[in-house]
């Protein structure tokens, strides 16, 4: 059986690179998904945890994390798509009309 | 005797709430609601205040005497009535609670500004009927009555203060009502300005007593005082500590009379009063006669308890008082504008009435307070009524001669003026002569505070009838044709109230006639009973128990009764006949100087040698606005001035203006360069703050 | 199902309805009652009731919750200091609705969806303040995060409206992955997600790091939502592109309900007085004042500064937060009274936002304002309550709420606390006071116009009352915020 120690350090480096990713990456959609990443980390360390507990709470959490991931998903695209008709991009960069 | 029960009405609240409305509404939609409107409801809101007051003194009425002796005389011991409204703070330490509350001294207060101010509503509804600003006036006056209301009905310290102010800041805007005229806003300004200086004190004042009783509700004072056995005991710990209990009395007391002078118009804070002159003349009547200039009175009388055990702010009161009522009459003897002299006239009044509290008289203070609302009241009506017959003139050597024209205007001011000047049975005579006779006798009196307000009485008498001959008397000298054709008397609308003050004025006053009437109680068989002063006992019964007021109060029994064991009936009688005598003797002067040809002497007197000089000294008020304006207002300048340069310049310009527009450049560049608009720095942020925090949460080991 | 998981529902259910009827009422028409008002009118009034009768239940809850009571088997407390910060929610839906009406018949977004998103957002609020568990916790938190996001991002055909939500939602997306890790976290530590769990995990045994690592994530998660520092820096960029109803609702509701669970958690968490955690709280509490207002003094932009004053408010009340967290449970009903007081000067003044904004955030700077005093002297007069508030100027609720709060830091032993938020706010005058310098001593500018209407007047009429009256009276006020002292695991 693969130690608990494992399942949480691949689930933190999800995270981090996740992390990463929505810092670094100026494409609107990657950053996107990097959360996407940030948030199936959660999931992971979610279950990890479940089997360490034996409990079934982990596991239901997963299906909320990924029913609230879609939701979220959906909205950020619909802001994205209303952003690049309005702007014609969707470079993170070129979006500094708000400042000061 | 003990003191007062206090019992929750749920009524008390209606009484302001009427005016209150009636203010809002005017303010709001008077225009709407047309001078029709108005004319009947602004008197009629506070037609129902007067009602509800009238109901809830007779409740109080019901409910102060004792079940076994339910008669006045006998079974009399006085009550409270209550309403808490609301409770702004009601932490352990701090209580405060928006209260309303009536009792003998309040009922007396509620009457006397209910119906005056009823009359003069009325009355008003005739003098202000073609002015512009008709629903502004309404309101201000309906705000005014609110207010007073408040002041007077507040169960403490605080609430009175907010009444104290606002009828300050209604003062303000009818003294400035006609504000296009700059001469009148400025008298408004001077008013709100040395009344500024009176508030602080004021407040020191009212922190004093917060400071050593850790309460301003006046019930919780009185039981605090009751609490303090020996008022010479030196204070251990606290603000107060090291000094008496009766010391800081007196120094919060003083304080708190500062304060009163400021609205009372007491030396040196009186210069304000003739100044208000410059509003409307029913608002003279109302705000600048009969009610909100008592409300340092009414101050003094509700902290009766305080003031007893502080025999030095005692003497203070009376002697300022005293001095007052004289300096004020001299004054009045030179003025040529009518609602001048009645200004100072105020002025010299209210000076009895301190005068009276100084020494201890409460119950005379408040019985004058009463009298002279009805007998100024009605003088500055007639005045106003005169005035308006006149097209606006105020000047007395411009009128003359009209009696004929003005009967009821004639008649109602004379009444007011023989009881102004103490004719035996109109009101003036019984408040007067209990406060000269007080002045006296009192053991916190004094021969020579009597003489300053026997004095006071024969130059009252002597202005007073000056001022009625040359308005009345005489051929009419300056106004010009036209109005001399049109002169003709008030409507209904004004002439009613004279009348009804008038009568107050005559007949008011025996409802405390003295127990002591050489020769007309005796006659009638029948001892009298002074009924306004047995109305009052209860309300000073904490200071009359208290042994630390035992040498102003006759221990024996606990009566209320001042101590007069030392002065027989003898000397009351021939005090009261040198009043008398005095008074008539001013008034003969007068005539014999003004019947015949009333402006004459006006004219000739400045020309002559040393009386000239009096003279020019009387009508320039003795120079104390010139005085005024070279020593603080010229300082204030010349601070200000030194402000200007210094503090603007340096400090303000310097760091406000100098070192924003630095501490802007750094802040918005610092702000420029964080908030780039770059969502990720926004985000590495985040990531750095939960990465530090992290860092700190490992390297602490854990929680 | 327990009676006290039916009374949880109710509020609930009310909202959830009354949100599925605003949509409803915009598919099927105006219905023939309503024809003589003005268009969609009735959908105002809709989710209007729908939140009274919200905020009735939440009251009689309220008074009943003198026995606080946990329903859902732990998901959600009943206890006064939720229901309380449930009722904040409702009044800053109640107000932010009837402000946005004038601006979104300009813009031609008065539809249903709005208003239906405000009723959504406030569901997942009051749902966050009462929850007493991580998942329930984080599910609420996403229900009014989504719902904000769109509402941020209404205004699709301007420039800024879209780029406003873009950036508030990779943020607090990104925020919500640390939230939910965190979570994870947490769950790995006690086995259990009840936020009354953490408490004893915290004392020791195995799990106290990661139970404390996940303690800090949820924080960190939850002080992005109320914009602490220095998780802050989305927060201006969001109100102030946002159009400005939107603003109003999100700096007040989201940060009541966000500062609910924040002090839920970290109050269960039972942290010792003394320890790091508390000097982290206040180190960020001071920050997040002094920055929010250093950044609002160099503002040009009134809707930008209230943005920024916002933030300083939250390190006002994180402040307070701290001092709760330190064990003074006084601190918890003044942090209430202070959000009570907070939404309401906040909205009114973002509602005057609303009142003057035009196209892609026009009408919304200083110089725009000139003179508005002479030509709209109401809604002057009413910023003027309002920033007198928010300078916290007595006798204003804003003055009670800031010496409330102060006064529990320093009983709470937070004297330097209590110092700089004090310098804090005197700091805060002078960008207050100068949008009315500009308002009230300039010559008018004859391009400014605004959108008036009965919704906004009522909304901007009962707001400045409420300023005053709370601020005058706040007897009653402050009674009831002495009960939200009960947060306590049980």
């Amino acid at each position: 059986m693969v130690p608990i120690g494992h399942y949480l350090v691949l689930a933190g480096t999800l995270f981090a690179i996740g992390a990463a990713g929505v810092v670094s990456r100026r494409n609107a959609i990657v950053a996107l998904m990097s959360i996407e990443i940030m948030l199936n980390a959660a999931i992971l360390a979610f279950l990890a945890f479940a089997r360490l507990h034996g409990d079934l709470r982990g596991h239901a959490m997963a299906f909320f994390v990924m029913a609230v991931a879609a939701a979220e998903a959906a909205v950020g695209l619909a802001i994205v798509v209303a952003v690049f008709r309005r702007r014609a991009t969707v470079n993170l960069d070129e979006l500094r009309e708000l400042k000061g | 005797m003990p003191t007062m029960r206090t019992y929750a009405d749920s009524g008390l609240y209606l009484i302001p709430l009427f005016p209150l409305i009636g203010a809002l509404l005017w303010g709001l939609f008077g225009k709407k609601l047309g001078r029709t409107v108005v004319s009947w409801l602004a008197p009629g809101m506070v037609f129902l205040a007067a009602s509800e007051a009238t109901l809830a003194v007779l409740r109080l009425y019901r409910l102060g005497l004792k079940a076994e002796d339910p008669t006045f005389i006998g079974g009399w011991v006085g009550a409270r009535l209550e309403q808490v409204l609301y409770t702004w703070i009601g932490v352990a330490d701090l209580n405060l609670d928006l209260v309303l509350r009536v009792d003998p001294l309040t009922a007396v207060m509620l009457m006397v500004v209910c119906w005056v101010s009823f009359l003069i509503h009325v009355y008003s509804v005739g003098y202000m009927a073609h002015d512009e600003g008709y629903w502004r006036y309404f309101s201000q006056l309906n705000l005014f009555v609110f207010a007073m209301l408040v002041l007077v009905m507040g169960g403490n310290l605080p609430v009175l203060f907010i009444g104290w102010e606002g009828v300050g800041l209604c003062s303000y805007l009818l003294i400035g009502f006609w504000y296009q005229d700059q001469d009148k806003a400025q008298a408004g300004l001077k008013a709100f300005v040395v009344n500024r200086i009176g508030d602080l004190g004021f407040l020191v004042g009212m922190f004093a007593l917060f400071g050593l009783f850790g309460t301003l509700d006046f019930g919780g004072l009185e039981s605090a005082v009751q609490a303090v056995a020996d008022v010479d005991r030196t204070i251990a710990g606290g603000l107060f500590a090291g000094y008496t209990v009766r010391g800081v009395l007196t120094f919060a007391c003083i304080a708190l009379f500062i304060g009163a002078c400021g609205k009372s118009a007491q030396i040196p804070l009186h210069v304000w009063l003739p100044d208000a002159m410059a509003g409307p003349t029913p608002v003279s009547a109302l705000i600048h006669a009969s009610t909100m200039v008592t409300a340092g009175v009414y101050l003094c009388l509700r902290l009766n308890f305080l003031f007893s055990l502080a025999p030095t702010a005692m003497l203070v009161v009376a002697v300022v008082g005293g001095v007052t009522a004289l300096f004020a009459a001299t004054i009045a003897l030179a003025q040529n504008d009518i609602k001048k002299v009645l200004a100072y006239s105020t002025v010299s009044q209210l000076g009895y009435m301190f005068l009276a509290v100084g020494v201890g008289a409460y119950g005379a203070a408040i019985f004058h307070l009463m009298t002279h609302a009805f007998f100024k009241a009605c003088l500055f009506l007639g005045a106003g009524s005169v005035i308006h017959a006149c097209s606006g003139e105020q000047d007395l050597r411009q009128m003359g001669g009209l009696h004929e024209k003005l009967p009821i205007t004639f008649w109602t001011m004379a009444l007011s003026t023989l009881a102004i000047m103490g004719f035996p049975l109109f009101s003036g005579f019984f408040s007067k002569d209990e406060i000269l006779w007080l002045a006296f006798a009192s053991p916190r009196g004094h021969w020579l505070l009597w003489l300053l307000g026997l004095l006071a009485a024969g130059l009252t008498a002597f202005y007073m009838w000056r001022l009625m001959l040359m308005t009345f008397s005489g051929e009419t000298r300056g106004l010009d044709e036209h109005t001399r054709t049109r002169l003709s008397e008030s409507p209904l609308s004004m002439a009613g109230p004279l009348l009804a003050l008038a009568a107050l004025a005559a007949v008011g006053g025996f409802v405390g006639m003295p127990a002591y009437l050489p020769g007309l109680s005796e006659w009638l068989g029948v001892p009298f009973v002074n009924y306004f002063a047995h109305w009052l006992d209860p309300q000073w019964v904490t200071a009359a128990a208290h042994p630390g007021a035992s040498d102003l109060f006759a221990a024996a029994g606990g009566a209320a009764d001042l101590a007069l064991t030392a002065h027989g009936h003898a000397i009351e009688g021939g005090l009261m006949g040198s009043a008398v005598a005095v008074g008539l003797g001013g008034a003969l002067l007068a005539f014999a100087l003004y019947l015949r040809q009333p402006a004459a002497l006006t004219y000739r007197v400045p020309k002559l040698p040393v009386v000239g000089g009096l003279y020019r000294t009387l009508l320039n008020k003795y120079w104390v606005d010139e005085v005024y304006g070279v020593c603080p207002v010229g300082a204030v300048r010349v601070l200000a001035r030194f402000c200007a340069r210094v503090l603007d310049d340096i400090v303000v310009d310097g760091l406000v203006t100098r070192v924003p527009p630095f501490m802007l450049r750094v802040t918005g560049s610092a702000v420029a360069w964080l908030q780039n608009g770059d969502v990720q720095r926004y985000l590495s942020f985040i990531a750095c703050g939960l990465a530090i925090l992290l860092y700190a949460l490992l390297r602490g080991g854990g929680p | 199902m327990s009676a006290h998981d039916l009374a949880a529902l109710v509020p609930l259910v009310i909202l959830t309805v009354t949100g599925a009827l605003c949509l409803l009422l915009e598919v099927t028409g105006v219905p023939v009652g309503a024809r003589k008002l003005a268009p969609r009118s009735h959908i105002v009034w809709c989710s209007e009731l729908g939140l009274a009768a919200t905020a009735l239940v939440l009251l009689r809850l309220f008074a009943r919750a003198d026995q606080p009571a946990l329903a859902f088997a732990g998901a959600l407390r009943l206890d006064r200091f939720g229901l309380g910060l449930g009722l904040v929610v409702c009044v800053a839906a109640a107000l932010a609705i009837p402000v946005a009406v004038g601006f979104l018949r300009s813009r031609d977004l008065d539809r249903g969806e709005y208003y239906a998103t405000v009723v959504f957002a406030a569901l997942g609020m009051i749902a966050l303040a009462l929850a007493a568990d991580l998942v329930f916790l984080f599910v609420a938190l996403e229900t009014t995060s989504v719902a904000v996001y769109i509402l941020a991002g209404i205004d699709r055909r301007s420039s800024r409206s879209p780029e406003a939500a873009l950036k508030y939602f990779l943020n607090g997306a990104f925020a919500s992955g640390i939230l939910l890790f965190g979570v994870a976290l947490c769950y790995g530590a006690t086995r259990s997600t009840a936020i009354g769990a953490l408490g004893p995990a915290l004392r020791g045994g195995d799990g106290a790091l990661l139970a404390s690592a996940g303690l800090l994530l949820v924080l960190v998660g939850l002080g992005f939502k109320v914009a602490a520092a220095p998780f802050h820096m989305w927060a201006a960029d969001a109100y102030d592109g946002a159009p400005a109803p939107a603003s109003a609702f999100m700096a007040t509701a989201v940060k009541a309900a966000a500062f609910a669970a924040l002090i839920r958690v970290s109050v269960n968490a039972q942290i010792d007085a003394g320890s790091g955690w508390i000097s982290a709280g206040w180190i960020i509490a001071v920050a997040t004042m002094t920055v929010g207002n250093l950044a609002a003094l160099a503002q040009r932009r009134v809707k930008r500064m209230l943005a920024y004053s916002s933030i300083a408010h939250a390190g006002y009340a994180l402040g307070g937060v701290v001092a709760a967290i330190g064990g003074h449970t006084p601190a918890l009903g003044a942090v209430g009274f202070y959000l009570l007081a907070y939404t309401l000067m906040t909205t009114g003044a973002f509602g005057v936002a609303a009142f003057f904004e035009r196209a892609d955030g026009a009408g919304c700077s200083h110089d725009e304002w000139a003179g508005a005093a002479t030509r709209f002297p109401l809604v002057s007069l009413a910023m003027a309550i309002f920033l007198f508030s928010l300078a916290g100027v007595p006798p204003t609720a804003g003055f009670l709420a800031k010496l409330n709060l102060f006064a529990c830091m320093i009983d709470g032993g937070f004297y330097w606390l209590a110092f700089v938020g004090v310098l804090n706010s005197l700091l805060s005058v002078y960008y207050y006071l100068r949008v009315l310098v500009f308002m009230y001593m300039r010559d008018p500018d004859p391009q400014l116009a605004g959108h008036g209407g009965a919704f906004v007047g009522a909304g901007l009429a009962i707001a400045a009352l409420a300023v005053l009256l709370v601020g005058l009276l706040p007897g009653t006020m402050l009674d009831l915020a002495a009960q939200l002292r009960d947060v306590a695991p049980g």
